[in-house]
């Protein structure tokens, strides 16, 4: 009973406690009693820390813009560049799971990736793995949201990847469900992105409720926040949306500049919206009668604007009664009212009327308040009836202004660049929009007139207007009737 | 069991851990090792000066890794010299020969050294707070627009290095089961291996989720998951006991998952200990 | 109660699985009586260290049991009562002579003052007071035995279980470890020591155990185990010529260096008492006096060579020369003479 088996049975037999007695009875009912303890309070304590290591949204307020980008972005953490970039798992592994220093490891390297790629000859190359580095940093470190936005900032202006900068910052908003300036950033990355306003409004949405969620003071940039979405909304066609901003803005007096601006926005956007919903009309009297309608007045001859009169407090047209006390006050203005031009049946039309600004002077003068305003300029509408097209005479005006400035200002850039001016607008609009597209020209009011690197669509364009160029000057005229300045109250406050 | 039993029984303990400390204490090594690490915690200052803008984050991160590993490095390389030295220099013999049970030397052993980690420890950390302090108030720094730097001298900053005395805690206890049973250099291997794999108990039950549910087209296999999963839950889950990661964007840890993961560290520490005490109680010594 | 009682104790060692496995100890049965000197030798090897280690529960046996004052040796409390020496007891080097006792105390669970006062009372007994401030570090090998004897008495055990007490100690300390063993003796406390030193054991101890490769070969009065054989008788007397004692037939040997020494003193060894009856016979026939008639008894040493020098493996065992006396026919390897 010395050695071999027996020996090695008594011996596990003592281990367990079976065979020495109390003692080792003892330490193992006391190690499995502990043991029990240990792993029965692992299980909270991981939970916990797996909530607060991991703070990610839940509630979808944060997605990417595409699912190809959520896949892009997956894909960037499987690569195994090991020899250059490691992947996540090595650095956690090298940094003996101190993840948030191996971020800054990562972020160190950046730092000298980017200037040593700014040497770089390979121009279609450079910064290539830039948006890799920085996806490693985000994902050792999530919360980090300093290198998240100068990451995404550095992206976005050298790296020339703006999708990569807004990936980086969807990354970023999702760890640190506290923080505004990340949506904030991505909203306006995405503003300055062609064909993104959806998702700039999305962010700026999400920046807006984080920060009210937050509490306490409004930062300014929410401010501005406020006062962009409207834009957005607007520009997406939205425009009840934006009309609602507007209006809320335009009552509140704390700003006057804000007022002013708000009402400005709210006359432009009440006469597009008035304009779409007259060609929708139009385009209904089509479908039915197999033509357009000869004239808007036709339209209510039809009955077709009831549910219009319904929706819209300012109506569009002058109507026949309306029609009787124009022509009646023409008649006691008499000759001083000018020549008008005559229709068929002899009498003045209520486009006549309207365009010949009779019904303006009348209406500034206080001798006529017609029941329903013409466009919030008190413009009338003007109606092609070939095309179908209705415009909005005073939104007209007021595009035509700013698109004339902004052409002359584009044609002098274009000179001062290219020391000559340009053969014709659409060379000018190419020019302009290529630049755009790289991401060079950066002007928002730009983007939209130069779209797509076409000139500017005139908005009387049906009626044969266009803007004037002169490859010789590199002036683009403005015509006498446009010189009207239209910054007039709107209609509810005509009576102030 | 009386309580003069008690006190006898704690007054071995005792003995064998004050001596235990005062020869921790004379240890060229500890210094050697407490040296290291507060020269790699101010290096944070001129690593942080290389990067952009982000000095005091990286000071935290560093400061905050380092009394982790460091203290873990005095656990190691002190203790597992400590319990075989005493054995191979046989003074061990006249201590058992006293009515001095094997567990009561272990403890003491344990109580020992881990007062001396714990004392070295507690003075990294005090550097590495006050140096924190100094640097946060000489360059604020990380304003990119005016966004308020997180405080310094946090809450959570505290949490993180209670949390990691708790990590030593345990990570202390392996070095005495080693090296209760192995040689030196064995028993600091064992102690390194384990200290670096229970930083990634994450990722075992990650691999556990991996192995159960099948990935890139293979099949998921319950039973390696449960074996993963079962692994998860026995390994000392130091990762737990690391929150530097939020400690450094000054997130606070809630006071249930505090308190949680420390009877968690508590107890496997005891556990540990109890496993030490019962195979070196079955060991003949030399 | 016995302080020490062993019952078929056995250990067998397996360095590792693979190893073979060899007997430390094998069938151990031995009992010690309060108040006794026992002394316990073997060759190196034999397993005496094993046995102490087994009493102190530093090794466990894989058979059998050992109990001090009937507590097993498992059980710490066993130790309650016993002081230990180790063969070339290691220390914390850095602490002083006097705190290293006190750590020793405590660790007994002496209270602050008691600690205190035995510590200088053992310090003093065993001749390091004045060293009792200076670190461990400073010792001599000598010093350090001492500080030894005084950590196993500190805390006035009733049984002193002493491994090799006297190696490393000059004869100076030696005598004063003999005295202190002697007077342990006297205060009732039990003695229990190892060693390889013969005539030590012939001096101090009251009984004596021979263990040889794991077995106990012999246990008794040390008395009793030399008294076996009477192996000649010492003759000294006057007024003989060496030439007279070709009368006295074979086995006769003379003390050559006492004759030398002594002038007119013959000193001779018969065989037995029946030629030493001849011899006195002759002397008075010669008209010499009979000065002294001594038996000789086989010495320790020989018994122990005896036992333990041709172990059952039949090898030859080196053992330490202690007796100053030359043989002529001495049984085993003591005309060797070797030293260890």
């Amino acid at each position: 009973m010395t050695n071999g088996k027996k020996g090695l049975a008594h011996r596990a037999a003592g281990l367990l406690g079976v065979t020495t007695g109390a003692p080792g009875a003892r330490q193992a009912l006391a190690a499995a009693a502990l043991l029990a303890v240990a792993v029965l309070t692992q299980y909270p304590a991981s939970a916990l820390y797996a909530k607060t290591t991991v703070r990610a949204t839940t509630d979808g307020s944060v997605s990417f813009r595409e699912p190809e980008d959520e896949a892009r972005w997956v894909a960037i953490q499987r690569w195994r560049y090991v020899t250059y970039m490691p992947g996540r798992r090595w650095l956690r592994f090298a940094s003996l799971g101190n993840d948030s220093l191996a971020a800054d490891a990562v972020w160190i390297k950046s730092a000298g990736y980017v200037s040593s790629e700014f040497q770089s000859s390979q121009k279609g190359k450079r910064f290539e793995w830039l948006g890799k580095l920085y996806a490693v940093t985000m994902d050792l470190d999530p919360r980090w949201e300093q290198a998240c936005r100068l990451g995404a900032m550095i992206l976005a202006t050298v790296g020339e990847e703006t999708g990569g900068s807004v990936d980086l910052l969807v990354r970023g908003m999702s760890a640190s469900p506290d923080s505004w300036r990340l949506p904030y950033e991505a909203g306006v990355t995405c503003l300055m992105w062609p064909g993104h306003g959806d998702d700039a409004e999305r962010y700026f949405k999400l920046a807006v409720a984080r920060a009210r969620a937050a509490g306490g003071k409004s930062p300014p940039q929410i401010g501005v926040i406020k006062q962009i979405l409207p834009n957005l909304a607007a520009e997406a066609g939205r425009l009840d949306v934006a009309i609602a901003h507007a209006r809320a803005r335009a009552l509140d007096r704390s700003v006057p500049a804000v007022q002013a601006a708000s009402r400005r926005q709210l006359r432009e956007w009440v006469s597009q919206q008035l304009e779409d919903a007259l060609e929708d009309a139009v385009g209904a009297f089509m479908e039915r009668a197999g033509r357009n309608p000869e004239s808007l007045w036709e339209l209510r001859r039809a009955g077709m604007l009831a549910a219009f009169d319904r929706r819209f407090a300012q109506a569009v047209v002058v109507f026949e009664d309306s029609l009787a006390r124009l022509v009646e006050i023409r008649r006691e203005v008499g000759p001083e009212a000018g020549r008008l031009p005559v229709g068929s049946d002899g009498d003045a039309t209520p486009e006549a009327l309207a365009a010949s600004g009779f019904m303006h002077r009348m209406i500034l003068e206080g001798r006529y308040a017609p029941p329903e305003a013409a466009d919030a300029y008190g413009r009338p509408f003007l109606y092609h009836p070939r095309t179908g097209t209705v415009r909005s005479e005073g939104l007209a005006i007021v595009r035509v202004q700013r698109t004339t400035a902004i052409l002359r200002l584009a044609s002098g850039f274009f000179h001062r660049r290219n020391r000559r001016f340009a053969d014709s607008l659409g060379e000018l609009a190419e020019w302009i929009g290529r630049r755009i597209a790289e991401g060079k020209q950066l002007q928002l009011d730009w983007v939209p007139v130069f779209e797509g690197g076409r000139p500017p669509v005139h908005p009387l364009a049906a009626w044969g207007e266009g803007y004037p160029y002169d490859p010789a000057t590199g002036r683009i005229a403005l015509p006498e009737k446009y010189e009207v300045d239209l910054d007039v109250a709107a209609r509810g406050d005509l009576q102030k | 069991m009386t309580f003069a039993g008690i006190g006898a029984r704690l007054a071995g303990v005792r003995a064998v851990a004050g001596n235990t400390f005062r020869e921790a204490a004379r240890d060229r090594v500890l210094y050697l090792v407490v040296a290291f690490g507060l020269l790699v915690l101010v290096s944070g200052k001129v690593i942080g000066w290389v990067s952009v803008n982000q000095d005091v984050k990286i000071i935290r991160d560093i400061g905050l890794a380092s009394v982790s590993f460091f203290g873990a490095m005095i656990a190691l390389f002190v203790g597992t010299g400590l319990i075989q030295r005493e054995m191979g220099g046989r003074t061990i013999y006249t201590i058992l020969a006293r009515p001095v049970a094997r567990w009561q030397f272990v403890v003491g052993k344990y109580a020992g050294l881990f007062g001396t980690v714990l004392a070295a420890t507690a003075g990294m950390s005090l550097v590495f707070l006050v140096y924190l302090a100094i640097m946060t108030h000489l360059a604020p720094g990380e304003t990119l627009d005016g966004a308020a730097p997180p405080a310094a001298l946090g809450w959570p900053i505290v949490q993180a290095l209670v949390l990691t005395g708790f990590e030593l805690m345990l990570v202390t206890s392996l070095a005495v089961l080693f090296s209760s049973v192995s040689t030196p250099i064995l028993s600091a291997v064992f102690t390194f291996f384990t200290y670096v794999a229970g930083q990634f108990a994450s990722d075992v039950a990650w691999l556990a989720e991996m192995a159960a549910r099948g990935a890139e087209g293979e099949p998921g296999s319950p039973f390696w998951g449960a074996v993963l999963g079962a692994v998860y839950r026995l390994m000392p889950n130091l990762d737990l006991l690391n929150v530097r990661g939020t400690a450094v964007h000054a997130i606070a840890v809630p006071a249930g998952q505090m308190a949680w993961t420390i009877v968690y560290a508590i107890a496997y520490s005891a556990l540990v200990l109890v496993i030490a005490c019962a195979l070196f109680e079955r060991r003949d010594l030399p | 109660m016995h302080p020490i009682q062993t019952r078929d104790l056995t250990v067998v060692y397996r360095p590792s699985l693979l190893a073979r496995s060899t007997t430390g100890l094998e069938g151990l049965t031995l009992a010690v009586e309060a108040g006794h000197v026992f002394g316990f030798i073997g060759a190196n090897g034999a397993g005496k260290t094993t046995t102490i280690k087994t009493l102190l529960g530093l090794t466990r046996p894989t058979r059998g049991e050992a109990f001090l004052f009937g507590i097993s040796s498992r059980d710490p409390a066993s130790r309650r009562e016993v002081g230990f020496l180790p063969e070339a007891p290691y220390f914390y080097e850095y602490l002083s002579g006097r705190e290293t006792l006190d750590f020793y105390g405590r660790l007994s669970g002496m209270p602050r003052d008691r600690r205190r006062r035995r510590a200088d009372e053992a310090l003093e007994r065993v001749g390091i007071a004045g060293a009792a401030d200076r670190a461990v570090r400073t010792y001599s090998r000598g010093m350090r035995q001492r500080l030894g004897l005084a950590q196993a008495i500190i805390h006035g055990p009733r049984l002193a279980i002493l491994d090799e007490p006297m190696s490393g100690l000059d004869p100076l300390g030696r005598r004063d470890v003999r005295r202190l063993i002697l007077d342990l003796a006297r205060e009732g406390v039990t003695v229990f020591f190892s060693s390889h030193i013969l005539s030590d054991v012939e001096a101090l101890c009251d009984r004596v155990a021979v263990l040889s490769e794991g077995r106990l070969v012999a246990e008794g009065r040390v008395g009793e185990l030399a008294a076996a054989r009477v192996k000649s008788v010492e003759v000294r007397c006057t007024g003989l010529a060496r030439e007279d004692l070709a009368a006295l037939g074979d086995g006769v040997a003379v003390d050559e260096e006492a004759l030398r020494r002594e002038e007119g003193v013959l000193t001779f060894d018969v065989p037995d008492a029946q030629a030493a009856n001849r011899a006195a016979a002759l002397v008075i026939e010669r008209k010499g006096a009979v000065l002294a008639l001594t038996p000789v008894k086989e010495s320790l040493e020989e018994v122990f060579g005896r036992l333990a020098g041709h172990g059952p493996s039949g090898a030859r065992l080196p053992v330490r020369a202690g007796t100053a006396r030359t043989q002529t026919d001495a049984p085993g390897g003591a005309a060797d003479g070797g030293a260890e």
